[in-house]
C-alpha cells in the first residue's frame, strides 16, 4: 500500500506545485505560409489631365481606393498586403487587363496575387474598374465595373471585396455591412453609422437627449433604438432609407432592449409597467404585447435565436444576473451560465450554434461564448473592459465595445483571435450592433 | 370682475403658448431627428468586366460598357486552346507539338492536351510526342498539385475560420502533443484544455506568429523546434526556452525572439487554474499528420 502511495503523491505533488494542468503544445505554421502575399497597385486615373483644383480631389479619392482595397485584403485575413514601395510595375504604363500586365515583375516581388484598377470621375460620379489576379496562373480570378458616388470612394471597392471574397471563398463577403454603435457621455449620446472598418461615420439621430442599445431590422433598412427624448425611456424605429422616425412602444415605465425577430414582424422588448421588468414581444402588426416572463427578477436584453424559436436574455432571477434561454414555444426558461458575478448582453450567433455574452467576474467584463443548450462556455477576450458582443453577419467576427479611452470599438474573429481596432474617428464608442447582410 | 375674467384670458393665452410652442418643439423636433434624410446611400450598379470560372449573377440591365470592357479582356483561355490545337496538324508534326506544347503552360492545359493528344496520335513520329507530352504532363501535375495545395491550404484556412464560430472545431492548431517531454499524467487534462481554452491558445499563436520573423532559406519539411514557456497569471512572461533544438542556431533563437516580442500576453483565462500556464510551441511542419 504504501509502496504504491509513493508515486500517487509524486504525481499529485508535481501537479500541484506545477502549472495545475498538462502542457498543451501550439503548433505553429511558418510565417510565410500563414497569409498569401498580395500586391496592390495604385489605381490609375482614367480621366483627362486634371486641372489643378481637381487634382486634389482626385489624389484624394486614389488614395481613399488603395486604402480600402488593403483595409479589405487585410481584414480578410488571407492576404498579406506587399508594400507598395516594392512594386514594379508602372501604374500609368500599364494595362489594366492581364494582357497587358507583366506578371513576371509581380512574381518577382513575390506577390502570389494581384490587384489593379483605374477610376474615372465624372462630376460626381465615380466609376471603377478593379480586377484581381492570380500571378502564378496569370489569370482574372475578379473583374468589375462599379459606378457610384465619388463621396464614397470606399463603398465601391467594399462591393469589390465582397465579390472577391465570394469568389475565393464560396460565400459572402462582409465588406458592405456596416455598424451601429452610440457615442456621447452623460445626457446626450447619439447613435451613429458606419462602414464595418469604422470609415464614413454619420450620425443617425440628432435630439441631444440619451438615445441607446440600437438595433437593426432584419432586412437592415431599420433601426430600432431606445431614446429619452420625449422624457422616458421609449423605443422608436428609424427607416435607413428614408430617415422616417416613428415610435414603436412608449408605455408607461421604461421600454428597453428591443430586438426585431428575425422575420421582422415582431419586436420582443422589456417593459416596467407591472411590479418588475419583464420580457413582453409586441406584435407590430396588430401593436399587442405577450409577456414572456413573469418573476420578481429583472428581465432583460431579449436576443432571439435565429430560427426565431427562442429568445437569450438577461435575468437576475436567481441572484445574479445570468443568460437564459426561453423556449417561445413551451414558454419553459433555462438558466445556461452558472459563474461570474455578472453575465449580460447575450448575443446570438448567425449559425444558432452559439451566444455570445460579457461577464464580469471582479468588475471588468470580457467577452464569452457559450453554446444554447449552456455548454461548451468559453471565454474570448481576456485583457481590459470588453462588452456588448454583437456578430458579423457571416459569424466570422464579433464587434464589441472596450472601454479604453472610454469607449473604443472592437472586432476580433469568432474565435477569439486577430483582435483589431475600429476607428470610427467619434469617440466613447459604445453597444455596437452590426447590421445582417446588405444586399 | 375684470380680476376673473383676465385671470381666464391668461389662462388661455398661457395654454395657447405652451401649445404653441410645444407644436413648433415638435415640427422642429421631426426636423431635427432626421426626417427625409437618407443615411444607407443606394446599391451600386455593377457591370461584370469579364465572365470568371463562375457565371454569378449578371447585371440586370445590359450595360453600355460590357462589349467594350469584353473587349478589353481578350484573355479567356478558350479561343487560345482550340487555335493551338487546330495549328498542331497543318504543320509539320515534331515542330508544331514542340509549339502547342510550350503555349500550354497556361491555364485550360487539359483540354488543349486532350485535343493534341487525339490528333497527334494519327501522326507516325509517336514516340517523340509522347515523350514530350508526358514531360509535358508531368510538368503540369506539378503545377497544378503547387496549385492545389495552395489553393486548398487557402480553403483550409478559411474553412477553420469560417467554423471559428464552433470554438471547438476552431481549434484545429492545437494538436495532441507528439513529444516525449509531454507529461504523460496530464493527457486527459490537455484534450480538456485544447477544448476548454481555444481562443487563449489561438491569441498566444497568433501574437507569436505575428512576431517571428523567419531566417530564409531553410526547407519547412525538415526543421522542426520546440520552445517551452512560462506566463504568469497578469499573462507576463516569466521564461522562454528551447526545449528540442532545430539543430539550427538561428532558427532557434527567431522563435524565442518572436515570444518575447510578444509578450506581454494577455491574462490568463478567469477559469483556468494554477499561478502560471506552462505551455509549448510547436514548429514541425514534417511531424504532422
Amino acid at each position: 500500500m504504501a509502496k504504491n502511495l509513493i508515486p500517487l503523491l509524486l504525481i499529485l505533488f508535481t501537479a500541484f506545485s506545477a502549472p495545475a494542468w498538462g502542457k498543451v503544445y501550439i503548433d505553429l505554421a511558418a510565417p510565410s505560409q500563414s497569409a498569401m502575399p498580395v500586391a496592390v497597385q495604385e489605381l490609375r486615373d482614367l480621366g483627362p489631365a486634371p486641372s489643378p483644383q481637381d487634382k486634389a480631389v482626385r489624389e484624394a479619392v486614389k488614395n481613399e481606393l488603395y486604402d480600402a482595397v488593403v483595409t479589405d485584403l487585410k481584414f480578410s485575413g488571407f492576404f498579406r498586403v506587399i508594400d507598395r514601395k516594392a512594386n514594379i510595375e508602372d501604374p500609368l504604363k500599364s494595362g489594366l487587363a492581364g494582357a497587358d500586365t507583366d506578371f513576371r515583375s509581380w512574381r518577382a516581388i513575390g506577390a502570389d496575387a494581384l490587384v489593379k484598377g483605374g477610376f474615372l470621375i465624372e462630376g460626381d460620379k465615380l466609376t471603377v474598374e478593379i480586377r484581381f489576379f492570380d500571378c502564378v496562373t496569370e489569370k482574372l480570378v475578379t473583374g468589375k465595373k462599379f459606378s457610384g458616388s465619388a463621396k464614397n470612394p470606399r463603398r465601391i471597392i467594399h462591393f469589390f471585396s465582397d465579390a472577391v471574397y465570394e469568389e475565393l471563398t464560396g460565400k459572402k463577403g462582409v465588406f458592405t455591412s456596416k455598424i451601429l454603435f452610440v457615442s456621447g457621455s452623460g445626457g446626450n449620446k447619439e447613435i451613429y453609422v458606419s462602414d464595418y472598418d469604422g470609415k464614413n461615420a454619420t450620425k443617425l439621430t440628432r435630439n441631444r437627449s440619451i438615445n441607446l442599445a440600437p438595433q437593426w431590422s432584419p432586412d437592415a433598412k431599420k433601426m430600432l433604438y431606445v431614446s429619452y427624448k420625449r422624457g422616458t425611456p421609449a423605443m422608436y424605429s428609424l427607416d435607413l432609407t428614408s430617415g422616417k422616425d416613428e415610435p414603436l412602444s412608449s408605455k408607461p415605465g421604461i421600454n428597453i432592449g428591443g430586438a426585431y425577430s428575425p422575420d421582422g414582424s415582431r419586436v420582443a422588448l422589456t417593459l416596467s409597467g407591472e411590479r418588475s421588468p419583464e420580457l413582453f414581444v409586441l406584435d407590430l402588426r396588430s401593436k399587442e404585447y405577450r409577456k414572456l416572463t413573469d418573476n420578481n427578477g429583472i428581465d432583460v436584453s431579449p436576443s432571439w435565436s435565429p430560427d426565431a424559436s427562442k429568445l437569450a436574455y438577461v435575468s437576475d432571477n436567481s441572484g445574479n444576473p445570468h443568460i437564459h434561454v426561453l423556449d417561445l414555444f413551451t414558454g419553459n426558461s433555462k438558466r445556461i451560465t452558472f459563474k461570474g458575478k455578472y453575465n449580460s448582453s447575450p448575443s446570438w450567433s448567425p449559425d444558432g450554434r452559439h451566444i455570445a455574452f460579457a461577464r464580469s467576474d471582479s468588475g471588468r467584463f470580457n467577452i464569452w461564448v457559450i453554446r444554447p443548450d449552456g455548454e461548451g462556455l468559453t471565454q474570448l477576450t481576456f485583457e481590459g473592459d470588453n462588452r456588448h458582443p454583437s456578430w458579423s453577419p457571416d459569424g466570422r467576427y464579433i464587434v464589441y465595445s472596450s472601454s479604453e479611452r472610454g469607449g473604443t470599438l472592437r472586432i476580433m474573429r469568432s474565435d477569439g483571435t486577430g483582435v483589431m481596432k475600429v476607428d470610427t474617428g467619434i469617440k466613447g464608442e459604445k453597444a455596437p450592433a452590426w447590421s445582417p447582410y446588405l444586399r | 370682475m375684470i380680476g376673473p375674467s383676465m385671470n381666464g384670458f391668461g389662462k388661455t393665452l398661457a395654454g395657447s403658448v405652451i401649445l404653441h410652442a410645444a407644436l413648433l418643439a415638435a415640427v422642429a423636433f421631426v426636423f431635427a431627428s432626421g426626417a427625409g434624410r437618407v443615411f444607407i446611400t443606394p446599391v451600386y450598379t455593377v457591370d461584370l468586366i469579364s465572365e470568371g470560372p463562375r457565371p454569378a449573377r449578371q447585371a440586370s440591365q445590359p450595360a453600355p460598357q460590357k462589349p467594350e470592357a469584353a473587349r478589353a479582356e481578350p484573355a479567356p483561355p478558350e479561343p487560345a486552346v482550340p487555335k493551338a490545337a487546330q495549328a498542331a496538324p497543318k504543320a509539320q508534326a515534331a515542330k508544331v507539338s514542340k509549339d502547342a506544347l510550350t503555349i500550354k503552360k497556361k491555364p485550360s492545359v487539359d483540354e488543349a492536351l486532350k485535343k493534341i493528344e487525339k490528333k497527334v496520335e494519327r501522326r507516325k513520329d509517336e514516340a517523340l510526342v509522347a515523350s514530350s507530352i508526358d514531360d509535358l504532363k508531368k510538368k503540369m501535375e506539378k503545377e497544378r498539385q503547387s496549385r492545389d495545395e495552395r489553393v486548398s491550404s487557402l480553403r483550409e484556412e478559411i474553412g477553420s475560420r469560417a467554423g471559428a464560430a464552433k470554438p471547438r472545431e476552431a481549434a484545429p492548431a492545437l494538436k495532441p502533443p507528439a513529444s516525449p517531454a509531454a507529461n504523460a499524467a496530464g493527457g486527459a487534462a490537455r484534450a480538456d484544455l485544447e477544448k476548454k481554452y481555444p481562443a487563449f491558445y489561438g491569441v498566444i499563436r497568433d501574437k507569436v506568429q505575428e512576431n517571428w520573423i523567419y531566417p530564409q532559406g531553410l526547407k519547412d519539411n525538415r526543421i522542426s523546434v520546440i520552445v517551452s514557456i512560462k506566463i504568469a497569471r497578469t499573462g507576463k512572461l516569466l521564461d522562454v526556452a528551447v526545449e528540442k533544438s532545430s539543430g539550427n542556431q538561428a532558427f532557434d533563437s527567431s522563435l524565442l525572439n518572436a515570444v518575447r516580442k510578444a509578450a506581454p500576453f494577455p491574462p490568463l483565462p478567469v477559469d483556468m487554474e494554477g499561478s502560471f500556464l506552462e505551455t509549448g510551441l510547436r514548429f514541425c511542419p514534417g511531424c504532422e499528420q
